[in-house]
């Protein structure tokens, strides 16, 4: 089961999603092939104004020269001073990629996201800004508010792009982080996750986390970074404040986290700019929840399919077509491969009545 | 917390499996190999060794062997290959050579930790304060019966000896001496990015991790008023798009369109101001908003409430931070602490938390969220465990107000409660008398109504007899006037 990560703005009511078919498609994309990545970054990169300013090989610890070659192959660091070196770049590296990650927030949402250029653009995950044109505050590093515009998404890829307003006259410049390559690294790499989890917190600003690559593939990357709602949509860097990904769902296990791998961002690049729908993301979706481990409905979203078909609090489902249900796990089977408007039957049991109900799928 | 470690990865497996047996041909194996020239195959010196020992033996009659050794020899690799995959697929931060790397800094450390227990579930890791049984640990998840194991895996029953609120640090008593305290001194807060190992009785540290946010405040939830402020378009003042139901903003009937201009003596510029003003207050805390509704200026007083509980809704985000997790029961509210990613649990709060050179900076105090694990920093446990070591705040001494308050009322109702009991005793055996004489007086007036009902039968029968023989009168006598008369008329002749 995976959730998109986003959290409530400021706490106001969101329906209730379910998350059924979102934790099939998961499921699904898991299933395909894991492509280890084996050769390493190569540690030549394009010469963009302004990019890596953190160049490290060798450092020096207690006058001790120290090799840093581990944080990029993907190994594991062979002494604490290597980790103590670590350490420090953990620190710098948080103090660049906090100056260009923005906390985003959109109607009831709230998530994150990074400059990717001195004019503004920001990328996040397609979740976070739904659909091009809708307007957004973005919230800078330093506190200051901004108006912003969605521009592409890919929703298929949890991938999306927003644009700074700014006035025709307007020459001011954003700090950015520089856009790395995702498909040569390898696992293990040493990586860092920035984000506002729970959203803004004023008191105590953005959070930095640690981890490393776990597996990844064109589609999505996983790492041991821990996150949660409201992190969607902000950086995943390599040591060098390199942008390799951004976050897009959790795991239901605290160490397995996925991001959108920057190379998506880098391909589609144009699409993104000109504002693009470069897949849609929405998925086939019933409009109830199940008590934990039964076949009883325990919420049922206002105006959603479920409620449409009159479906009500407390009622059990029994068949859903010809599949029996006994659990969350057999509606997950039962509608597995139902399509967006594709009507079902729901056979359920009200007190003593069995009814038969016709539920039109839809899509979110 | 070795995560990764040896699971089985069917896929992985599966990929190994298909490279091997679909590519004969290529360099991928001496499978591959015996599949094109079985008989001259042979393994290499390392592919035997690699295969349990196996050894090779190229003699021309012992080709069948030699096969058998070198199929075992290639499946030996073929496991090592698909644990390598999976190593290679696994390698996480956690992983057994980076808490190898960092064992040296807990060796000196776990010694003066325990594990503390309550009936089957450890609620905790102590750190040992002193010689005569004195364990510092994390209160909230304490219930009784609470037990000490320590380092070397003597257990015993501990009562809590204090309870520092403010920090949620409780001190345990157990009844031990001669225990190697740790010293503990002041350190700096660990900064941002600056990574950490928490500590248990365990050789191996329980987890490592990195400082997501320094040292501050943890305050309780946001405060919530329940409005959706936008900016005003021209002029200072944040207009209300939205009031939800049910927050304090709907209870003190604030509406949409309105303009907050203060929120107490603070004016309200924009939207942003009126997040960062509220964002000093703590729920419960009470505030005047100056609204400009049409033409009118209103001021509203309003009670700030905790977001958490107005929306029970909430659970997308409670839900999400639960995920993979067991989180302590008291999550905000600590005069400072620094928020670190080592993922730990509920249960292993209280462990001392170090830095790389190995120095204890803090105290894990409470798994507050999905992806945060707070620790005190030494400058808020040193005053605490002092605190604590005074005995100023055990139980008894820290409720020494409301015990003395109780003892007095106590004696004041012993007061009233002397005469009385006397009193009851005079009524109780006075009732009991009563009683005795009730019970004879029912028992009498039992009889007479036993009495009563045989004499009336009696009367009755007699009543009866009376009439039977008043009518056998009636009757002799009408006969004798009758037989008179006839006698009177035959005797005189009247007729």
């Amino acid at each position: 089961m995976a959730f998109p990560v986003r959290s409530d703005f400021r706490g106001w009511k969101k329906p209730r999603i379910l998350h059924l078919l979102a934790g099939a498609c998961l499921v699904f994309c898991w299933s395909n092939p894991l492509i280890t990545f084996a050769q390493p970054i190569t540690g030549e990169q394009e010469d963009g104004a302004g990019t890596r300013p953190v160049a490290v090989a060798k450092a020096e610890v207690a006058g001790e020269a120290v090799s840093l070659d581990f944080l990029d192959t993907g190994e594991e660091p062979t002494s604490l001073a290597q980790l103590r070196a670590m350490q420090k770049i953990n620190r710098d590296v948080a103090e660049q990629v906090f100056r260009a990650t923005v906390n985003i927030q959109m109607g009831n949402s709230q998530g994150t996201g990074v400059i990717v250029s001195d004019d503004g653009y920001i990328l996040t995950a397609a979740h976070v800004i739904g659909k091009p044109k809708n307007k957004a505050t973005v919230v800078l590093f330093d506190g200051t508010e901004l108006k912003a515009t969605a521009l592409g998404v890919n929703g298929r890829l949890d991938s999306g792009m927003l644009k700074i307003d700014l006035a025709e006259d307007d020459d001011r410049t954003f700090p950015w982080l520089d856009m790395a390559e995702s498909s040569t690294l390898p696992s293990g790499k040493w990586v860092m996750a920035v984000g506002h989890p729970g959203g803004l917190d004023p008191r105590r600003g953005m959070v930095v986390r640690v981890g490393r690559l776990l597996a990844g593939n064109a589609q999505l990357m996983r790492t041991d970074c821990t996150l949660v709602g409201g992190d969607s949509g902000g950086p995943l860097v390599d040591m060098h404040a390199g942008l390799i990904g951004i976050h897009s769902r959790i795991g239901s296990n605290l160490w397995e986290n996925i991001h959108v791998p920057i190379d998506v961002f880098s391909a589609e690049w144009d699409q993104l700019v000109a504002g693009k729908v470069i897949s849609d993301s929405k998925s086939p979706y019933l409009g109830f929840s199940v008590v934990e481990e039964t076949n009883e409905v325990e919420s049922v979203v206002n105006n959603g399919p479920a409620a449409k078909a009159g479906i009500e609090k407390g009622d059990r489902i029994i068949r859903i077509d010809a599949t029996e249900i006994n659990d969350k796990s057999d509606i997950g089977r039962a509608t597995r491969r139902v399509k967006i408007d594709q009507t079902i039957k729901l056979t359920i049991q009200r007190g003593e009545k069995e009814l038969v109900l016709d539920l039109k799928v839809e899509g979110k | 917390m070795k995560v990764y470690e040896s699971r089985p990865n069917l896929f992985l497996m599966t990929l190994a499996l298909a490279s091997v047996v679909l590519l004969p041909a290529s360099s991928s194996g001496a499978l591959g190999k015996i599949l094109q020239e079985p008989a001259k195959s042979s393994g290499t010196q390392e592919d035997a060794e690699k295969g349990n020992g196996a050894t090779v033996d190229n003699g021309d009659e012992a080709t069948s062997e030699a096969q058998a050794a070198v199929l075992t020899a290639e499946l030996g690799e073929l496991a090592r290959f698909v644990r390598r995959m999976g190593r290679l697929r696994n390698s996480s931060r956690l992983d057994e050579p980076i808490l190898d790397l960092v064992k040296p800094l807990a060796t000196p450390i776990s010694p003066h930790t325990a594990r503390i227990w309550s009936d089957k579930d450890q609620v905790g890791v102590g750190i040992v304060v002193g010689e005569n049984g004195q364990i510092l640990t994390s209160a909230s998840e304490l219930k009784n019966p609470i037990e000490c194991q320590l380092a070397d895996g003597r257990r015993f029953p501990a009562v809590v000896s204090g309870i520092h609120e403010v920090t949620n640090l409780a001190l345990l008593k157990i009844d031990v001496t001669g225990l190697q305290p740790l010293e503990l001194t002041e350190t700096p807060s660990p900064d941002r990015g600056a990574w950490l190992v928490s500590v248990s009785p365990d050789s191996t540290p329980i987890s490592i991790g990195v400082v997501g946010v320094p040292e501050r405040k943890i305050g309780t939830n946001e405060a919530f008023v329940g409005i959706l402020p936008v900016d005003v378009e021209d002029g200072h003042g944040a207009r209300i798009t939205q009031v939800t139901a049910n927050s304090p903003a709907d209870a003190a009937d604030l509406m949409v369109n309105d303009i907050v201009t203060y929120i107490d003596d603070v004016e309200i510029i924009d939207a942003a101001t009126l997040w960062s003003t509220l964002a000093d207050h703590e729920p419960g805390d009470r505030v005047e908003l100056t609204i400009k509704r049409g033409d009118g200026i209103l001021k509203i007083g309003l009670e700030l409430a905790d977001r958490t509980k107005v929306l029970g809704d909430f659970e997308d985000m409670n839900q999400q931070d639960r995920m993979g997790s067991t989180l302590s029961r008291r999550r905000s509210k600590f005069p400072l602490a620094f928020q670190h990613d080592s993922g730990l649990s509920a249960g292993q709060m209280g462990s001392p938390v170090l830095d790389l050179d190995g120095k204890v900076v803090g105290i894990n105090i409470s798994r507050s969220g999905r992806v945060s694990s707070l620790a005190l920093p030494m400058k808020i446990v040193l005053p605490a465990l002092e605190a604590l070591k005074s005995g100023s705040l055990a139980p008894a001494a820290l409720n020494h107000t409301r015990i003395e308050a109780i003892t007095v009322e106590l004696k004041e109702l012993s007061v009233e409660l002397a005469p009385l009991g006397s009193k009851l005793q005079e009524v109780e055996s006075t009732l009991a008398v009563e009683k005795a004489r009730q019970e004879e007086l029912k028992r009498i007036d039992d009889d007479l109504n036993q009495r009563l009902e045989a004499v009336t039968a009696r009367t009755d029968e007699l009543e009866k007899s009376m009439k039977e023989l008043q009518q056998q009168v009636a009757d002799l006598s009408r006969r004798t006037r009758r037989l008179e008369s006839e006698k009177l008329l035959l005797e005189t002749g009247a007729r």
